[in-house]
């Protein structure tokens, strides 16, 4: 702890003294081992010298040292392993070592010892003499000798080359007629895959690079056309993705994604070696380095037919491994509090790394699943919508059939990759049913239908949980597959997968084996929203944009850069010129009391008199007194200040355009960040149709769901938000809308309802309409609702919208039965709730017989918005510029009194009511206003009626970041965040529509909540005195205590500040130029608004006429100078608490 | 400073030779082994007549009170919202939330944020006396002192500094306290 606490200069010096204690024992070692070359107690003490320096090194931040150190402690501990002897090279070379140690500390005490260069001769040291042959295994620290930046650039480079290789192998033909072309694509990829493994092997990428060149060898294979199979381009280029992955992380090597993909070539191998009856040609394996074998896997002997190998790659790859997916979160989750964090041994940080990773690769893959899943059910609900009946597959099904299935594969190839077992095996047995239905099926059955999307909704589950209870499912599906395809075959399973399915049952629980699917719980539905899973996939463009807009930023920070050097240069000169107006006007002060007195003769020098040029009259001749010279000197001052004026002013106009350009560059960015955040609706549709699926099937009914608008985009969190309601209005269509296949049949419906979303995106607004086909809102029940539940006396008075209000009532419901899906009353008033936290509102369409349609307006972002400043009872506050229809100063021949105040606003009447009053600022106006000003107004809408609010004044209108109001205050009733000010002040961000609504006592006593506002606010001091010292002291004392203070120099100029800043108390001088503070008190009594203002006479004078005279005048604070710092802050408390109160 | 891994090694050797001597010697010895016992470090505070010790762990910020925005609709306890190098933190008054009768709402220019996880609140303070460091053995219970007139529930223990008793603040309690958190139910 002693040691943690010395400065760093402290620890160096220390460092450099214990490096020269090591010296001499390091020298007397190697005395030793130039005599006996094996002595290992002397090796090993010359390794724990070595390795001491390397560790002190690294403490006091000499990371070259500490470097360089551990080459040599490296070379040692190889040699102390291996029991070596020491030849008299290596020796000659440690002793040059201790050399350059001993010239290091040298140097570091006079501070110009150079670490880089100290490293860079002990790594060309022991370079030579690794190349000498001295001791092979120094060969790990190869890479240390290579610049980071040597690696990193290859590995962008990698990055780059790799999506085109892909590109290229999307070239390859899977038809035998195009092994020619093939010929020549596959020979482009290994020439690239072998240059890349070269520059690995380059680069120190060991691993990568081994990678890199059995995959080249493997390529080579394919070029010389020893063996072809169809599917080999897919795979070709699936593999060419998952090398991508690798080179996802910074420093990939060693990294589990390697030994999976080394994995995934392992089974491609396997694979070629079968399609080949041979295994892979010896000459392949003899190719490679020898230091290379122990890397390259053993090829496996073929055992079963290539074709089914090949449609159980995946599987073979995954099943090898036993972890599934659970057991890799639970052990992540173990590993999450450590026990030992600080001392965790090499194995388990290895081990720590490991999970991390897999960890990476999850949020990865499941970020990937998104994109599929979208397809894929994109697909099962056009398979839903077409197939109500036993059809023929059209072309166009086929077509579906075929979108489905491509998803599903990636899927089960990324899913293997990253080692969700489970859901690989999902993707595996959804991909054979739909292989059956492309390839062999004539038509498709609704009962085909719901297999697919059972097995959709279980592969989104296994995708995105980590429950290992999901296994069930996956186990009902797979044998649900399995029996299908065997029944609409007719064909026996192949062998060996009699006993898989056995164990696929026994895992199961001996679970129905009737073709029948077992639909999934409804937790399902509630499955992981866009934006929620962490990960965000952004396109390459708009990172290319975004990293452009970043350099023009440099650009113009280096040209505000160099206008604040010029400022500064600007500002040194006005200091020169300052102190010679301050030197000019002492010398006019000093000079023009004695000058006065005698006149101000000519100048004489020694040299001249007069009378020298008494013939010349002085409009002849020039005279200078010491006057003339004194404002001639001013003159050159005014010069000199005149040009750094015009300096300044161009650098202001620079500085201005520089601001308005960055002004420019920041909003580019806001926007192309805001275009990152934003996702199309296309990303929920999923969810959407998986609850009007899961719904519809539970309550036996018929629906569509069609959606429309799936390009429309709005931000992830917003859409995450919006989900929740959409759902449960989903939910309430089919439960209270849509009629059972029955009752449609009765009234002339098609038997299959219709549920329609659709999105429009309006300027900042996005439109949500969620409409069905349904029997409408029976208005009579909501009456008989309304009158048993005695929500209001007289129902019937009511017109349809009032009535349908009483829908978003808390509890209300016209359900007689409570059913899971809905009838508990809980939701409607939610949904509103929830749109309305998104500064949204929603309204109800009724049309009896025909349907119902909820209308859903909401922002399409709720992080940057423009707002309205405006100022109530002296505050600031913001509007949202979305929620306000109307600012207007309305005359007072457009007010009417009534009740409260109305606004004559075209037709008609809107009650206005003063925003004080609603943040209970102020008590509420009801009284029309008094002379021409009338009433500025901010006009908004409530669902379909207006509304106003008045305020004092509009102050600007501007862009503001929205933020919440803490970790405390979840949310305040009215208020939706708030906004930061340039000057790091906090603006409250008003919920307007709510804010009205908020039952506020319409007794108050008037100014009470304002006081109760106003304790809240900083001190407000002027300090009033012509000493700038004494402002300058007191000011400081002031802003210490964190309030707010103004100064003058003296009464008059008080007077004037008065008019821009009403203080809490004045800190008065007496002797002042122009208006004393006498003066200026009597001023201040004979103003009513500020002669109740508390004066503190600071001054000098103690005696008691002084005192007195004060007194007399109203002044009831009175402290002398010097003062007190603490009883002054401590009077200017107590005038604050008197305030206060 | 240069043998942190013989350090770690030492440390382990003198485990492993505690173990050995600790299970060779009878537990009635263990009471005889001299034990340091942790201090405690704490500021102490004032708002009105309520003296407070909070433990410097469970601070993240003391100073001048920036300025607070005033919210509406919040009880008067809450005085509003300050800015803390861009977090939004609110600031309460103490007394006003204990009810303690006989005083006016804290003015005080000073604060102190507590924190439990990510919960963060500010209190309002008149003063900040001094920090001291204390023992758990040194603090007393509550009932220990005559004069405990308000909830105790959210104090564990007192602390006697200059004959003056502060009230040492269960800063988690407090910070998960319902009433506070659900506020507009109280």
């Amino acid at each position: 702890m002693t040691m943690a606490r010395l400065p760093h200069a402290d620890l160096l010096e220390l460092f450099l003294q214990e490096v020269e204690s090591y010296l001499p024992e390091i020298r007397q070692g190697l005395a030793i081992l130039a005599v006996e070359s094996t002595a290992t107690a002397t090796l090993d003490e010359l390794h724990r010298l070595f390795h001491n320096i390397k560790g002190a090194a690294s403490q006091v931040q000499l990371a070259d040292l500490s470097r360089g150190a551990k080459i040599v402690e490296t070379l040692l501990a190889n040699l102390v392993e291996e029991g070596k002897p020491t030849s008299a090279r290596l020796v000659a070379a440690l002793h040059q070592t201790v050399d350059l140690l001993d010239e290091f500390v040298r140097k570091e005490k006079t501070g110009t010892a150079d670490e880089e260069t100290f490293y860079a001769r002990i790594a060309t040291l022991f370079a030579e003499f690794r190349r000498n042959g001295e001791d092979g295994r120094f060969i790990d620290d190869a890479d240390h000798h290579l610049e980071p930046d040597e690696r990193q650039e290859y590995i962008l480079a990698t990055r780059s080359v790799l999506p085109l290789l892909r590109e290229l192998a999307g070239y390859l033909s899977p038809q035998v007629s195009g092994a020619e072309n093939n010929a020549k694509v596959y020979g482009k990829l290994s020439r690239a895959v072998k240059t890349l493994a070269a520059g690995g092997q380059a680069v120190g990428l060991r691993q990568q690079s081994l990678l890199m060149y059995d995959f080249h060898l493997l390529l080579e294979n394919f070029r010389s056309g020893h063996c072809w199979l169809s599917e080999m381009p897919g795979l070709i280029a699936d593999f060419l993705l998952f090398l991508e992955t690798v080179y996802i992380y910074a420093d990939p090597e060693n990294s589990t994604t390697v030994r999976r993909v080394k994995d995934q070539l392992h089974g491609l191998y396997t694979l070629l070696s079968i399609a080949d009856r041979a295994a892979v040609s010896e000459d392949v394996l003899d190719a490679r380095e020898t230091e290379h074998e122990e890397d390259i896997f053993v090829v496996s002997e073929p055992e079963d037919d290539s074709l089914i190998l090949l449609e159980e790659l995946a599987d073979s790859m995954l099943f090898e491994e036993q972890i599934e997916e659970s057991e890799l979160l639970v052990s992540s989750v173990t590993q999450e509090e450590p026990e030992h964090e600080t001392f965790l041994s090499p194995d388990e940080e290895k081990e720590e790394e490991a999970i991390s990773e897999e960890q990476q690769l999850l949020d990865i893959f499941r970020s990937e699943c998104e994109e599929h899943l979208i397809v894929m059910n994109h697909s099962l609900n056009v398979l839903e919508n077409e197939v109500k009946q036993s059809c023929p597959l059209s072309s166009a099904l086929k077509e579906t059939v075929s979108e489905m299935r491509r998803a599903v594969h990636t899927l089960k190839g990324a899913a293997a990759m990253t080692g969700m077992n489970l859901t690989a095996r999902g993707a595996h047995s959804l991909e054979d049913m739909l292989d059956w239905l492309h390839d062999d099926a004539m038509e498709i059955t609704p009962e085909e239908v719901q297999v697919i999307a059972t097995g959709v909704d279980v592969i989104e589950l296994l995708s995105q949980s980590a429950q290992t209870n999901e296994s069930v499912h996956l186990n009902r599906l797979v044998e649900t597959i399995d029996e299908y395809l065997a029944v609409r075959t007719e064909t026996r399973q192949p062998e060996g997968s009699e006993s898989e399915e056995t164990d696929s049952q026994d895992e199961a629980g001996a679970a129905d084996a009737g073709v029948d699917v077992e639909p999934l719980a409804e937790p399902v539905i509630s499955a992981k929203l866009p934006g929620e899973s962490g990960i965000l996939r952004v396109k390459l463009d708009d990172l290319d944009e975004l990293a452009g807009i970043e350099g023009e930023l440099v650009v113009a920070r280096g040209a505000m850069e160099k206008m604040l050097e010029e400022f500064s240069d600007t500002l040194f000169e006005l200091d020169t010129v300052k102190e010679n107006l301050r030197r000019k006007s002492q010398e006019l002060e000093a000079g023009f009391e004695v000058q006065s007195l005698y006149g101000f003769s000519p100048r004489t020098s020694e040299a001249t008199t007069d009378s020298d040029f008494s013939e010349f009259d002085p409009i002849e001749l020039d005279r200078y007194s010491q006057l003339n010279l004194i404002i001639r000197s001013l003159n050159e001052i005014s010069v000199d200040v005149n040009s750094i004026h015009a300096t300044l002013m161009s650098l202001v106009g620079d500085i201005g355009a520089q601001v308005g350009k960055q002004q420019l560059t920041m909003r580019l960015m806001q926007e192309k960040l805001m275009r990152i955040r934003m996702t199309p609706m296309s990303s929920l549709s999923r969810v959407l149709f998986r609850t009007v699926r899961e719904t519809a099937r539970k309550l036996e009914k018929k629906a569509n769901l069609v959606i429309t608008g799936e390009d429309v985009y709005m931000d992830r969190f917003v859409w995450a938000k919006i989900t929740d309601p959409l759902m449960h209005m989903l939910r309430n269509a089919l439960d209270h809308g849509i009629e059972s296949p029955e009752e449609r049949a009765a009234v002339g419906k098609p038997e299959s309802g219709t549920i329609r979303v659709a999105a429009d995106q309006r300027s900042r607004f996005v439109i949500l309409r969620i409409s069905d086909d349904g029997g409408g809102i029976d208005l009579a029940r909501v009456k008989e609702k309304i009158r048993s539940s005695g929500l209001a006396d007289n129902p019937d008075a009511l017109n349809d919208k009032e009535l349908l209000e009483f829908l978003f009532h808390p509890s209300f419901t016209t359900r007689q039965d409570i059913s899971t899906i809905s009838g508990r009353g809980i939701g409607l008033d939610v949904v509103r709730r929830n749109i309305q936290d998104l500064r949204g509102n929603v309204q109800l369409l009724n049309n009896p017989g025909q349907g119902v349609t909820f209308e859903i307006r909401i922002p399409f972002t709720l992080s940057v918005n423009r707002a309205v400043m405006v100022r109530v009872a002296g505050r600031v506050f913001a509007v949202p510029l979305q929620d306000i229809q109307q600012v207007k100063r309305f005359a007072v021949t457009e007010l009417v009194e009534g009740d409260g105040i109305l606004l004559r606003q075209g037709g008609d009447v809107v009650p206005v009511v003063n925003l004080g009053f609603c943040l209970q600022l102020e008590t509420r106006t009801t009284a029309l206003p008094i002379g021409r000003e009338g009433i500025l107004a901010i006009l908004f809408t409530k669902g379909e009626k207006l509304f106003a609010v008045s305020v004092d004044e509009v102050v600007e209108q501007r862009e503001i970041i929205v933020k919440s109001l803490g970790s405390h205050l979840t949310h305040v009733p009215g208020i939706s965040g708030v906004t930061l000010t340039g000057s790091g002040e906090l603006i409250p961000i008003i919920n307007i529509r709510e804010l009205i609504d908020i039952e506020k006592p319409e007794t108050r006593i008037e100014g009470e909540s304002v006081s109760k506002a106003g304790l809240h606010e900083p001190l407000k001091v002027l300090i009033v005195d012509d000493s700038i010292s004494v402002r300058h002291s007191v000011a400081r004392l002031v802003e210490s205590q964190g309030w707010k203070q103004q100064q003058a120099v003296d009464g008059i100029d008080a007077l004037a500040r008065l008019e821009t800043f009403m203080p809490d108390v004045i800190i008065l001088d007496i002797e002042m130029p122009r208006m004393n503070g006498y003066e200026f008190k009597s001023n201040l009594n004979n103003n009513r608004q500020l002669k109740d203002i508390p004066v503190v006479m600071l001054t000098s004078r103690t005696s008691e006429k002084h005192q007195q005279k004060a007194k007399e005048l109203g002044v009831r604070h009175y402290m002398t100078k010097p003062y007190q710092e603490e009883a002054f802050v401590r009077m200017l408390e107590k005038i604050r608490s008197a305030l206060s109160n | 400073m240069s043998s942190l891994p013989d350090l770690y090694t030492l440390i382990q050797n003198i485990d492993a030779e505690l173990s050995v001597v600790m299970s060779d010697s009878g537990s009635a010895n263990l009471q005889f082994v001299p034990v340091q016992e942790k201090l405690t470090k704490y500021i102490l505070v004032a708002t009105g007549s309520l003296h407070l010790a909070i433990a410097i762990d469970d601070l993240s910020e003391v100073g001048p009170l920036p300025a607070i925005t005033f919210l509406p609709n919040l009880p008067e306890w809450i005085q509003g919202v300050v800015n803390v190098r861009s977090e939004i933190i609110s600031v309460i008054d103490l007394g006003g939330f204990l009810k303690l009768s006989g005083r006016g709402v804290c003015a005080g220019n000073r604060f102190v944020v507590l924190r439990h996880r990510k919960q963060k609140i500010g209190i309002r303070l008149d003063r900040i006396v001094s920090t001291v460091s204390r023992a758990a053995t040194e603090s007393k219970p509550l009932d220990f002192f005559d004069n405990t007139p308000m909830d105790t529930s959210l104090f564990t223990a007192g602390l006697l500094v200059e004959n003056t008793l502060y009230y040492i603040l269960n800063v988690r309690k407090f910070l998960t306290a319902p009433s506070l958190i659900d506020f507009r139910s109280r």
